[in-house]
């Protein structure tokens, strides 16, 4: 939260300019100005209706922090610089805000490519109008709902969904809320993006070993083997692990299913699944 | 994972994977069992053009190579085939690179598996990146070694079997190839 103050008419102090917003934790917000020459210190002022400050706390640089605010309640906050001659009469101007938001759970804590899921996020201090990231542009969220300061949900899509789209990137991923003021809270690996194994057949176009990975598979996998995302050969449907290239770690999933088949009841590839003229 | 490590995986993959040979029937000095020799008899011992065809390899008591071979074929990418084998009468021991896909300094991509499926070799071989090459006269696309268990003739043949060819995005199967096969044989 920035602070700007006016101008001083009383003691000698002149105004001072916009300071930074730094990260606060849940329950604090922090305030930031810059100096006003003459100044001994600041009053900064608080409270939860706007021009009736009910706390103040000192501050003898230009960042204040006030703690043990209240969740999902916003706050009024300004500031007055003092020094011997006395605290300037006027406030700075006000700025309102929240702490910080903070995730404690989101579930369901992974989804597999290919999935789209309804997330519920729980936590503190979600504002309406905030938005929530999973940083992951393969992670498609195509609506977010505020439901409570302490709720929020999403409907995400895990790509891919279809053929030639390029694959969410498998592994944990941070899940941060903003909220419509930038200021973010964030939870690390609270989301994880699993591989779908049923993309690992991609020869499909030979109905003898369609749901079946072998050789075939190898050949088409070969034929982009290398290639990055920025190659305009590049197969989306070759690189399972979505981590932007046809690679070793790709070739291996089909090396390692060779001669399996698909069985959709255990989602899983099997020899057993494979019938009895290819066993 | 990048390409630099596609020797290892291949290697990984091709790791032995029948190892377990079956008993012998020969028999060595002094009485003693001893183990068979082994050899390869193919359908079709001088392949013609646009064909591919298993022919003996080297060979050492019970285990014999048996090279898949390519003859006079251009614009091939890679190959896919599985081969049967008569267990428990036969037995796969591994593969061996072969010399057809590597031409102009490629590095194949090779995946073979001989122990998901009882009896039944499935191979992958294709270069890896966007060029096809011209095969002239014969060359080896892989080696598959055998070891026969137990004397007499036993055949291999090839199922699934497609040459491909390099178009993108996906290699289409060349038409108009000739498969030969043959037998193990032990004595």
């Amino acid at each position: 939260m920035n602070v700007k103050f006016p101008w001083f008419p009383i003691v000698a102090l002149a105004a001072a300019a916009l300071g930074a917003v730094v990260p606060a934790a849940a329950g604090d917000i922090v305030v930031t100005w810059d100096p006003v020459a003459g100044a001994s210190g600041y009053h900064v002022y608080y409270g939860t209706q706007s021009g009736t400050y009910t706390q103040t706390v000192t501050i003898y640089t230009t960042t204040g922090t006030i703690s043990g605010l209240t969740d999902c309640q916003p706050y009024f906050v300004a500031v007055k610089a003092f020094n011997a001659a006395g605290e300037s009469p006027q406030f700075s101007n006000e700025l309102s805000g929240w702490s910080r938001p903070a995730i404690t759970s989101a579930t369901p804590t992974t989804a597999m490519q290919g999935d789209q899921i309804v997330m519920d996020v729980f936590g503190s201090n979600f504002q309406s109008g905030a938005v929530v990231d999973l940083g992951n542009a393969n992670v498609v969220i195509t609506s977010t709902s505020v439901l409570a300061c302490n709720h929020m949900q999403i409907l995400a899509t895990v790509e891919p969904t279809a053929k030639n789209i390029h694959a969410a990137k498998v592994g944990k991923l941070d899940l941060t809320v903003s909220n419509p003021d930038s200021v973010f809270g964030m939870k690390s690996q609270a989301f994880e993006v699993k591989l779908n194994p049923a993309r690992f057949d991609i020869n499909q176009d030979d109905a003898t070993t369609k749901n079946r990975i072998d050789g075939k598979d190898t050949v088409y996998m070969a034929r982009d083997f290398g290639l990055a995302d920025s190659d305009p050969n590049y197969d989306p449907d070759d690189d399972f692990d979505g981590d932007g290239w046809i690679d070793g770690s790709d070739l291996a999933y089909i090396a390692s299913n060779l001669g399996r088949c698909w069985s959709a009841s255990a989602k899983a590839w099997s020899a057993a699944a494979c019938p009895a003229t290819l066993r | 994972m990048r390409i630099g490590t596609l020797l290892l995986l291949a290697a990984l993959v091709g790791a032995p994977a029948c190892g377990g040979g079956g008993s012998s029937a020969g028999t060595g000095p002094g009485g003693s069992p001893g183990p068979l020799a082994a050899s390869f008899l193919p359908d079709q011992p001088a392949p013609p053009a646009t064909t591919i065809a298993m022919e003996e390899g080297s060979k050492s008591n019970d285990i014999v190579t048996v090279n898949v071979t390519l003859t006079d074929t251009n614009g091939v990418f890679g190959a896919a085939f599985e081969v049967p084998f008569n267990t428990p009468n036969t037995s796969y021991v591994g593969f061996t690179p072969g010399t057809a896909f590597e031409q102009g300094g490629n590095t194949p991509i090779y995946t073979v598996d001989g122990a998901t499926q009882a009896g039944r070799v499935i191979v992958g071989v294709a270069r890896s990146g966007v060029s096809a090459t011209n095969i002239s006269g014969t060359k080896t696309v892989i080696g598959l070694k055998f070891r026969v268990n137990t004397a007499g003739t036993w055949p291999l043949t090839f199922e699934n079997a497609t040459l491909f060819d390099g178009q993108q995005p996906n290699p289409v199967p060349i038409p108009g190839i000739g498969w030969f096969s043959g037998a193990v044989k032990g004595v």
